[in-house]
């Protein structure tokens, strides 16, 4: 009968298509074909594909069971097969999974390093709607905002569901004899509602109900109370204030950047202090679910304008999700810089680590060429090849990775010292390091067996059983491009080191303007404040003490920004200036010159109303001449300007120099006195010190730090940038190294014929040496070509962090290529001086 | 020598009754007719790529015809093993139902 042909509905034969798998003959796809057409002609089109339908959709299931069975053997093959070459090729194979291995490392400590970043204040159960109150004078971040804006900003703004200020000083806290400094934070009730710290003992609800409460952690109850129970206990905090203790939360997690010993209502401080417009303290709200974040911030960016009318001075209000606090300044950039360079540079030695093992397999495929191609010969397809060749690198992968993970164990403490952060290494509990690990290791595999995969399985069996061609041969364009990138990544790296190294030097040896050596810096409290001046004679009586001053805080942290004023003012000018409160020793103890005018003197009465500024502040003035003698003022406390003192640092070298204006009194409290020592017996003139400040202050703790230390804390974080540069140059040298003498063994092993030929025409040694140099040589010109400008790139990138740098020298580039030219040719001479010193009767004779 | 299993023994007795003309088709009408079953295709080959496997049954290829698309035919034949396993489960058979009556075990 000759019907017409009706075709079976589309969709499933095109599903019946993956069912060929099963192999070219499956007779299936006949039958299936026939009995459709009979029944198409028997009982109708639509019956028929409903039968189609049926028998296909029965069918996969079976397929899907039957493929994964017999992949599960084929894997099983495959890594048998990569077993036994990885350990036939046995010096190689370590060479290779050590590359790795280091690689790995490396990129599972920055990974840890970064997790841990990111992961700051993120385990609070609001994080996602927990903000920071960020506020800004003449468009300068604090990082407080005015006591009264949170409860306004909650009042103002059905968005906003809670607020709390968080007030954080270090102060003294007395339990019976245990008399210590904590770090306390002030805080209101919503705090416990808005943040995740949970109790040990007590309630959140009740623990504020009286003002005179103290929340403590558990680490601060076991250093106060030992083993006590603290509930219901008296502290006595910063000689002040008595406070019960209603209950005990769990320690602080070192990811959070709200650290605190204990809380206190921050009621305490007083009615009208906190609900001024003063900025001390931190703020915090948190906010409703959904609601339009963008448009909250636009509507509260006046309120402080609004409610604080004391002056004219453009503020802004603004929000700052909690999450981004730690990494992320006002600007948009901030640490997070560090995370993506940290980043970039784990991915850029996993690269070079990758780039050896591509170098070293395809270098070698011609040894290995005849097994190729009698595999290719018996049947294997293409594909089977190259899953054979990333079968052995993710095998190889996956054997570095027991060796990095026992690496990174080893390594984690100091890692964890330099970072100052607390990490662990366990993949076993931890599923974010389990699966980074995984990736890692994966990536590292996969990279590592593309190019080898791919050019190892695309020869030509023929030519090369026959002898005619090398896989990949020595002088191959690829190869030639991966060792120029490896090489120019390291000559990157050694630069960036230097710079940093260089940078770092510079810090320490420039002329801050002040003199931070041989001070004692010791924080005043109130019974010293009052005694002052009594306090300062009997220090001087020691004649190691060479001078005594005070202010209202240390030279680094010198902030308070207010509008001045002054005679000759152009009226659009509203000008702000940081100003602190001396006393008339300050100069002269820090060394610091005046270059105008005068500084403070005992001799004029009227000197308690007078100010000394800056260079920089003088500038700002934009007077024609001296500032000397003008009128100047702060708020409404006018007085003149005594005298003109030269720029020093006050901040770190990353910032501009700011205007800095001085006074002597004020309703600044004086919190720090700076004792100038000798430098001789420092001991006995601390010893003394102590002493003395025991005479006149019985019931405080003496504790006292040098400037110069202080001063080391601003650049803890540099010294850290630059110590993990050194670190992971070194590593990276010491992977290119690798790299170099696998390349380098196999290419004398490649022209032994060569070598014996030119040996026998009369090349003497060092010829050879050269033959086999030059190629190399060659490549890091071309490194070099690539490397210069990326570095100088780099350079300009990372000092630019820095308003006060180190100039970017020629030499810096010359060494880091030197440096890599010597290593280059350490590691290849090796291999040559071998290859040149070998017999020629042997190396021609060599089949 | 293993025991054929049932699904075994029907379908070999399937093909034997087919001769020269088993292919899946046939097979799988003969199984109808046989014992009542309608087998999806898939249970059909996976059966009998079982008995090839255990080398019961051979198979050779056919020519392709338009009806099944451009596909060929895979002839199945009993293997001199497989005739072997039907002869000791006919043997089974007979010396299990040997002795049991009719009725043995009431109704029909």
């Amino acid at each position: 009968m000759t019907t017409p042909l009706k075709n079976p509905p589309k969709l499933a034969r095109w599903l019946a298509g993956f069912l060929e798998s099963y192999g070219e003959d499956y007779a299936f796809h006949g039958d299936i074909e026939e009995i459709f057409s009979d029944m198409t002609r028997d009982r109708g089109y639509f019956p028929a594909c409903l039968w189609y339908w049926l028998q296909i959709l029965c069918a996969i299931p079976q397929y899907i069971f039957h493929t994964i069975f017999w992949s599960a053997v084929m894997i099983k093959n495959y890594f048998k097969t990569a077993l036994r070459n990885i350990l036939r090729y046995r010096i190689y194979s370590l060479i290779n999974i050590s590359g790795l291995a280091a690689g790995i490392a490396c990129c599972i400590l920055i990974f840890l390093w970064v997790k841990d970043e990111l992961s700051f204040d993120r385990f609070h159960a609001n994080s996602d709607e927990l903000c920071m109150v960020r506020f800004s004078i003449e468009e300068e971040w604090w990082s407080g905002a005015p006591w009264a804006l949170a409860p306004t900003l909650k009042d103002e703004n059905p968005e906003v569901l809670k607020c709390t200020r968080f007030f954080s000083r270090n102060v003294l806290t007395k339990y019976e004899e245990n008399i210590q400094y904590k770090q306390s934070a002030l805080v209101d009730r919503d705090f416990f509602d808005m943040f995740s710290f949970p109790f040990i003992t007590g309630d959140p609800e009740t623990a504020f109900e009286s003002q005179n409460s103290i929340v403590i952690t558990r680490e601060t109850a076991e250093s106060l109370f030992g083993q006590e129970d603290p509930v219901g206990r008296i502290i006595n905090v910063n000689s002040n204030w008595d406070l019960v203790v209603t209950g005990i939360i769990e320690n602080v997690p070192e990811n959070s950047h709200l650290q605190f010993d204990f809380l206190a209502p921050v009621e305490l401080l007083g009615e009208q202090l906190i609900t001024g417009w003063s900025v001390e303290s931190t703020s915090y709200v948190l906010l409703g679910e959904n609601i339009d974040f963008d448009h909250l911030r636009e509507k509260i960016a006046g309120t402080a304008m609004t409610h604080d009318t004391r002056t004219d001075n453009q503020t802004t209000v603004d929000l700052q999700p909690i999450t981004r606090v730690r990494l992320y300044e006002m600007n948009g950039t901030g640490p997070i810089l560090y995370v993506y360079i940290f980043s970039t540079i784990a991915a850029i030695i996993l690269l070079i680590a990758s780039i050896n093992y591509m170098n070293l397999t395809t270098a070698r495929a011609s040894s290995r060429a005849k097994e190729v191609t009698m595999r290719k010969i018996i049947g294997a397809s293409k594909k089977e090849i190259m899953l054979q060749f990333y079968g052995e690198s993710l095998l190889s992968a996956f054997i570095a990775m027991i060796f990095s993970s026992i690496l990174v164990l080893l390594i984690i403490p100091s890692f964890n010292e330099l970072s100052s952060k607390q990490l662990t290494y366990n993949p076993f509990s931890d599923f974010g390091t389990a699966f980074g690990l995984l990736g890692i290791v994966i990536a590292a595999g996969i990279i590592s067996g593309s190019y080898p995969a791919v050019a190892i399985s695309t020869f030509n069996p023929l030519r090369v059983i026959k002898g005619a061609v090398s896989i990949g041969s020595y002088k191959s364009a690829t190869r030639r491009i991966l060792v120029t990138g490896q090489f120019a990544s390291t000559i990157i790296l050694i630069i960036a080191t230097i710079i940093m190294y260089n940078q770092l030097n510079y810090i320490h040896s420039t002329d801050l303007g002040l003199n931070k050596e041989n001070i004692v810096v010791i924080p005043l409290n109130r019974e010293l404040i009052q005694n002052y001046d009594a306090f300062k004679t009997e220090l001087l009586r020691n004649s190691q003490v060479r001078n005594v001053t005070n202010a209202s805080t240390i030279p680094t942290r010198i902030g308070n920004v207010n509008p001045v004023y002054w005679e000759g003012q152009s009226s659009a000018d509203y000008i702000s200036m940081n100003f602190v409160s001396v006393d008339y020793d300050y100069f002269e103890t820090f060394g610091m010159e005046i270059v105008d005018g005068r500084s403070f003197s005992r001799e004029f009465q009227t000197d308690v109303n007078g100010y000394v500024i800056n260079e920089e502040a003088a500038k700002l003035m934009q007077l024609e001449g001296s500032p000397v003698g003008k009128m100047f003022s702060i708020w409404e406390n006018e007085g003149e300007v005594l005298g003109v003192v030269k720029n020093f640092h006050s901040r770190s070298l990353h910032n501009e120099i700011v205007p800095i204006v001085f006074t002597l009194g004020f309703t600044f409290t004086k919190t720090v006195a700076f004792v100038k020592v000798q430098g001789e017996d420092t001991q006995g003139t601390i010893d003394y010190i102590q002493d003395t400040f025991k005479a006149f202050a019985p019931g405080f703790i003496f504790e006292y730090t040098f400037l110069n230390e202080r001063f080391e804390q601003q650049y803890a974080s540099d010294e850290r940038t630059g110590a993990l540069f050194r670190d992971f140059s070194i590593l990276a040298i010491f992977i290119s190294c690798l790299g170099i003498l696998g390349l380098a063994s196999f290419m004398a092993e490649q022209r032994t014929k060569e070598i014996g030929i030119r040996k026998v025409l009369g090349a003497s040694q060092s010829t050879i040496v050269g033959l086999i140099s030059k190629e190399f040589l060659l490549l890091i010109f071309f490194a070099n070509l690539i490397a210069w400008p990326a570095g100088y790139y780099c350079a300009r990138y990372l000092l630019g962090q820095y308003a006060y740098r180190t100039d970017i020298a020629l030499w810096i580039f010359l060494a880091a290529t030197g440096l890599t030219l010597l290593l280059a040719l350490v590691t290849v001479s090796f291999q040559t001086i071998r290859a040149a010193l070998s017999n020629p009767v042997d190396a021609i004779r060599y089949e | 020598m293993k025991k054929l299993t049932i699904n075994e023994e029907i379908f070999l007795i399937a093909i034997w009754h087919l001769r020269g003309d088993a292919y899946g088709v046939r097979i799988r009408e003969q199984i109808k007719d046989l014992s009542g079953q309608t087998l999806l295709l898939g249970t059909l080959y996976n059966t009998l790529d079982n008995l090839v496997k255990k080398g019961y049954v051979s198979t050779k290829k056919g020519e392709p015809t338009n009806q099944r698309g451009g596909h060929n035919k895979v002839f199945y034949r009993i293997t001199e093993r497989g005739s072997a396993a039907l002869n000791e489960a006919r043997e089974l058979h007979n010396r299990l139902w040997e002795n049991i009556p009719d009725n043995a075990f009431g109704g029909i």
